[in-house]
């Protein structure tokens, strides 16, 4: 079932790679371009979810209560659910559209990897993957992995001369785009002790570096994808309104009259 | 806080792994394929070269001792005047001693993987790599001169003494001289070729592209005598003997064609992928088959010269590289199975399996 799933993935990525002219960095981009179009709703419903969430942490009926029950956790949650009905707040609308999305973006991930076949094995699993009423194998193999300066099917690390090491360009910018991407979607804190946003400060710094990795050490063709994904990640979130640029910015606290 | 600082990089640590899971194989890994030296067979496999007893499948040696982190091994290695030449897809070249398994020398020239076999003409080593060059080395592992094709040379190049053959992903089949590595001829082919050439026993060509063509081609001019369609693609070189050629494909069709215009003889059914295509010996033709999704364990099959099976034994795995033959009997290299080679007698009993300890 999975691997239908992705067979069929990797045949859409194929066509599009045919249709601009066998160019495998532009059907990355496009793929990834259109996935995001396609669960473009789910994004909207997931934010208003979250927003919605956000809302309701701020109502003072929801700050007693924390207070109140805070050594009572049945009851707490019994008072958190009172509030959901009063409010008309869904839980579940936030993480939902997340949860569905979730196959989605694995199997892009996943059709990106199988498509940069460059061994025998591959080969043959790609093969067997491509509908042969809809796509010519013989005419796509083998697949041009050249996307301006790499070869999307190798880690991207370019000889500097002089240098004693290669230099990672597109995982510096894997590094750049995801960490500019989780500053601007990140919600400003409701309060200056909000341990939810101390957690995505974290996350902030983390996840940056760990994509960072995956780029260094992961064929180029994925860092393209990331770097796609974050790009038009932060589009789809300015295009919502819901692009936070005061978080770039370093602001400076108030002093003190 | 601490604690939830801990939960956190411990989430990001689990969150990396899922997503280096989720690449599948980081290292790319193949089948097993094998050469048959005087002594031992040479197994390319995983993470090693083995020498493998030809008599009762015991392991001699295996290089390099232990797994070197993206030194994978996916040729079949050769014996060239007491070396044994193996490349890796690390993008290394090894010389080892193929008593010993010490290493003689390493290349390091090329920027690809070694996917295809090397060849010698005479003390020559012509090596095809995926950074499109062949290279041409002399005993001591220095490069003597390189040719660039226009995409990855993946198969085993031919010759016939006076001009090498290598087909490339391309889509080329290129003349060289091998002693200037100077292009003599090319010719368009219609499709890339993976590991399919073979120079035939009458001296002609025979090319198998994944444009599920086989060509013949003369080797003195690069005119194509015929083209003939195949029910799926040919991965290995095709077999050519007596005015009849031999071929296995993806889709398991195992046939005969005319080498005189390279009409169908005979088709059969092997069941599974047989992109291993067969050996020829004084029995007939010996043929791996190979599930994709494994959802039968692989089968060796001797099929008569005309056409008939004789035998199907269940081996297991998938068998997709081409089987070799030493001495009476026929090993295959099983790949995702128990074993890593199965060796069969002409009946199709199994007489030993080589499975190397851990």
């Amino acid at each position: 079932m999975w691997e239908a799933f992705v067979g069929f993935m990797i045949n859409i990525l194929l066509f599009i790679y045919n249709i601009v002219g066998q160019n495998f960095g532009m059907a990355i981009i496009l793929f990834t371009l259109l996935i995001r179009a396609v669960t473009h709703p789910l994004t909207v419903q997931q934010m208003k979810g979250s927003t919605a969430m956000q809302d309701m942490q701020k109502d003072k009926r929801w700050i007693d209560a924390q207070a109140k029950y805070k050594n009572d956790k049945e009851k707490l949650s019994q008072e958190q659910m009172k509030l959901y009905k009063e409010l008309g707040v869904n839980p579940f609308a936030s993480c939902l559209p997340t949860v569905i999305q979730l196959p989605i973006i694995i199997g892009l991930y996943q059709s990106v990897i199988q498509s940069l076949a460059s061994t025998p094995l591959e080969i043959l699993k790609l093969t067997n993957h491509i509908y042969p009423n809809f796509l010519d194998a013989s005419a796509l193999i083998p697949l041009n992995n050249r996307f301006l300066w790499m070869d999307l099917s190798l880690p991207d690390l370019i000889p500097i001369p002089g240098m004693p090491f290669a230099l990672p360009i597109l995982a510096i910018i894997v590094v750049i785009t995801t960490y500019v991407q989780s500053k601007l979607i990140t919600p400003p804190p409701s309060s200056p002790n909000d341990q939810g946003a101390q957690i995505s400060g974290m996350m902030n710094i983390y996840m940056p570096l760990l994509m960072g990795w995956l780029a260094y050490t992961l064929a180029s063709g994925l860092s393209l994808y990331f770097v796609a994904s974050n790009v038009i990640g932060i589009l789809q979130y300015a295009l919502i309104g819901k692009v936070n640029w005061s978080n770039l910015i370093p602001s400076r606290k108030p002093t003190k009259a | 806080m601490q604690k939830r600082k801990i939960t956190l990089i411990g989430i990001i640590a689990v969150l990396a792994g899922l997503l280096a899971g989720c690449t599948g194989t980081p290292t790319p890994a193949g089948w097993p394929c094998s050469y048959v030296g005087d002594k031992a067979i040479f197994t390319a496999s995983g993470a090693h070269i083995y020498a493998v007893n030809a008599e009762n499948g015991a392991e001699l040696w295996r290089f390099p001792v232990e797994p070197e982190g993206a030194k994978i091994f996916g040729a079949a290695p050769i014996l060239v005047g007491g070396q044994l030449i193996a490349g890796d897809y690390d993008f290394q070249l090894h010389s080892l001693n193929p008593d010993s398994g010490g290493e003689i020398w390493v290349n390091k020239d090329a920027t690809g993987r070694w996917i295809g076999s090397p060849i010698a003409i005479g003390d020559l080593i012509l090596a095809p790599n995926a950074d499109h060059n062949l290279y041409a080395i002399n005993p001591n592992g220095v490069v003597q001169w390189k040719f660039t094709a226009k995409n990855g040379l993946w198969n085993q190049p031919v010759t016939d003494g006076k001009s090498v053959f290598v087909s490339s992903m391309d889509k080329n089949l290129y003349a060289l001289n091998p002693k200037t590595g100077k292009v003599l001829w090319s010719v368009e082919l219609g499709g890339s070729v993976m590991f399919s050439q073979t120079m035939g026993d009458d001296g002609i060509l025979y090319i198998a592209t994944i444009n599920k063509e086989i060509l013949a081609i003369s080797p003195d001019s690069g005119k194509i005598s015929w083209k003939a369609k195949t029910p799926g693609t040919v991965w290995e070189p095709v077999v050519v003997k007596e005015g009849t050629l031999y071929a296995g494909d993806q889709t398991g069709k195992i046939f005969a064609l005319s080498t005189k215009d390279g009409s169908k003889i005979w088709e059969l059914d092997a069941g599974g992928s047989a992109i291993g295509g067969p050996v020829l010996t004084e029995k007939g033709l010996f043929v791996g088959t190979g599930y994709v999704n494994g959802e039968k364990p692989g089968e060796a099959t001797l099929v008569s010269t005309t056409g008939q099976k004789v035998w199907t034994k269940e081996v297991g795995g998938k068998l997709y590289s081409r089987p070799v033959v030493s001495g009476k009997l026929v090993v295959f290299g099983v790949f995702e199975g128990d074993n890593t080679l199965a060796a069969l007698d002409e009946n199709g009993n199994i007489i030993w399996n080589f499975n190397p300890s851990k």
